[in-house]
């Protein structure tokens, strides 16, 4: 069974996306912050990552960089979501994004674009 | 004045946004030295006074001083001793300049009235009034000295030199000391008003600035925590509908779809409200450029395809193929059309079709959105445009929203020199039409503006 981290600091949207995965048949496991993401990923050793933009202390781009530095993160799939309020801000973020993480879902994203993303990412699709 | 509060105000000129001044200052010393260097050349060439060494020496003190407060200000350093001692030797060279040509008779003595009327300028009411009084310290110091015989009489340019008589002297120095008293005394005490009014009215700006920049940061971060649950909301009715936490009947499913609705709206208006705010904090530019209609067409009508949820609507859409390119903001015009839509979709009762529609016309290309709503009768066509305006008839019905989306079409086609057309018949549905067209006349940036809120 594929392990997936979700870093999200909304209880009810961490808690949405963990049951939603382990409905469809992942193991979850869920960080708070930037910095818990970053302790979990070191001990449960995930599969993919499934990352807020904003998190408290340590925030989604900052995790993002750390992950993919370090020799364990370098091959580990990171999906980014973001809240996005205008085009503006959606080719911003796409820039920014593109360059970090390997794949990008903005909120609100619908719950089966979700899993076709996550499961190309881990090459189920 | 107290000496503390004189000492501080004199060293307020020292902080950055009067350097400026000082440097002004330092420019006239050097012009003033250029100045007299020609009057002497003149006084010399034409054999008026035999003091030429003494105005070469005092003019080559002068660009010493000058100088030397040039290179401290420019320096950072010994800013204040160095100004002072620049502007302490102004008042006594001046003094002695004018001892050699005459003393009390010399032509020069109005120039301690430029020099005074400089300084109020540049400075402030304590320095002016302190440099008033060396002045006349100066002044009364030459004219003593030369009435008792300690200073010998000196010629003024092209007349034989005279002792000052007691009463000569007297009358000159009170004189001096009104002549150079009264303007220094109103001149600074007037700049001293001016400069308070100034630097309340610079704090006032700074502090509406800084309101301004807090406000639209405070909607921004308060839009994003009203997001946050709503997007909750609909994450859990999703999950819930997907049986993720066990069977579910087909009821519940259309409960939870009513639920995601309900949340749709609320976010919607959520979005609205921050656009306004951003439009009003900012204004809004347009970035012209070549719009490829047909795929314009395509990516709004599937991003705003949600907006349909499980309500049975047809959305239906028509691209004539082939159309022309046409210049404008792909931004904004997306954002008219977006709006144009959830509008369609909004008033459209269950068993309706809102039809998206783009064509070539000989004004451009004409985008249009059609619905089978409710309509809209002719009187309140006009007023739809204005923010805050919603039929009062929809209402009643139960169409939510604050209705700001046709306001921002109306200021958005204003932007980019749209035309925004409306065809209606009231019960039967409406058809908004926008005509773009193929080159840009639209404007550079505009300012939305943001309806006021009244009882």
């Amino acid at each position: 069974m594929k392990k997936i981290l979700v870093v999200e600091d909304d209880p009810v949207n961490q808690m949405i996306l963990s049951d939603f995965l382990a409905a469809n048949g992942y193991e979850t496991v869920a960080a708070s912050s930037g910095p818990e993401g970053i302790e979990k990923f070191e001990n449960d050793a995930p599969d993919l990552l499934l990352v807020d933009v904003q998190l408290p202390r340590k925030n989604g781009f900052e995790l993002c960089r750390e992950i993919k530095s370090r020799p364990t993160g370098k091959t580990t799939p990171i999906l980014l979501m973001s809240a996005v309020y205008t085009d503006r801000d959606q080719s911003n973020r796409t820039v920014q994004l593109g360059t970090l993480a390997d794949g990008y879902l903005s909120k609100p994203f619908d719950l089966v674009q979700l899993l076709t993303q996550v499961r190309q990412l881990l090459g189920e699709a | 004045m107290r000496k503390s509060g004189f000492i501080a105000s004199i060293g307020e000129l020292a902080a950055p946004p009067n350097r400026v001044r000082l440097k002004y200052g330092i420019w006239s010393g050097y012009a003033l030295a250029v100045g007299f260097a020609v009057l002497a050349l003149a006084a010399w060439f034409f054999e008026l006074t035999p003091w030429t060494w003494a105005y070469a020496t005092l003019i080559g003190i002068k660009l010493v001083t000058n100088t030397l407060a040039w290179i401290g200000l420019a320096r950072d350093r010994f800013v204040m001793p160095a100004q002072a001692i620049n502007t302490v030797a102004d008042v006594v060279l001046l003094t002695a300049a004018m001892y050699f040509t005459g003393g009390p008779f010399s032509p020069l003595v109005p120039t301690y009235v430029i020099i005074i009327a400089v300084l109020s300028l540049l400075s402030n009411l304590s320095v002016t009034i302190a440099m008033a009084a060396l002045i006349v310290v100066c002044f009364a110091t030459m004219l003593i000295l030369m009435s008792v015989g300690v200073l010998p009489p000196t010629d003024v340019p092209g007349e034989p030199g005279r002792v000052p008589s007691v009463g000569y002297t007297v009358t000159a120095i009170a004189y001096c000391a009104v002549v150079v008293g009264v303007p220094a005394f109103f001149s600074a005490g007037t700049l001293r008003v001016l400069r308070k009014k100034e630097a309340d009215l610079e704090k006032r700006t700074a502090q509406l600035i800084e309101a301004a920049t807090q406000r639209s940061q405070f909607v921004a971060s308060m839009t994003h925590e009203l997001r946050t649950p709503i997007h909750g909301v609909q994450g859990l009715a999703d999950v819930i509908a997907a049986g993720v936490y066990g069977p579910v009947t087909d009821r519940q499913k259309e409960a939870c779809a009513s639920i995601k609705r309900s949340a749709q709206s609320l976010l919607q208006l959520v979005d609205d409200v921050l656009q306004l705010s951003r439009a009003e904090a900012g204004k809004i530019d347009a970035c012209p450029g070549l719009v490829d209609v047909a795929g314009l067409v395509e990516r709004v009508t599937s991003s705003v395809s949600w907006m349909v949820g499980t309500k049975k609507i047809a959305l239906e859409v028509q691209v004539e193929p082939g159309l022309p390119s046409v210049q404008s903001d792909e931004r904004w015009l997306a954002h008219v059309l977006v709006n144009l839509v959830a509008n369609a979709i909004k008033f459209t009762p269950e068993g309706g079709t809102v039809t998206v529609r783009a064509r070539a016309s000989e004004r451009g290309v004409e985008l249009s959105v059609e619905d089978t709503g409710i309509g809209i009768p002719p009187e309140e066509r006009e007023r739809i445009f204005e923010p805050f305006r919603q039929l009062e008839r929809g209402d009643e019905k139960g169409y939510g929203g604050i209705g700001l989306g046709l306001a921002l079409v109306a200021q958005l086609a204003d932007l980019l020199a749209v035309k925004v057309e409306l065809e209606s018949t009231v019960g039967k549905g409406s058809t908004f039409r926008v005509v773009v067209p193929t080159s840009w006349r639209g404007r550079r940036t505009a300012q939305i503006q943001v309806p006021q809120v009244t009882e």
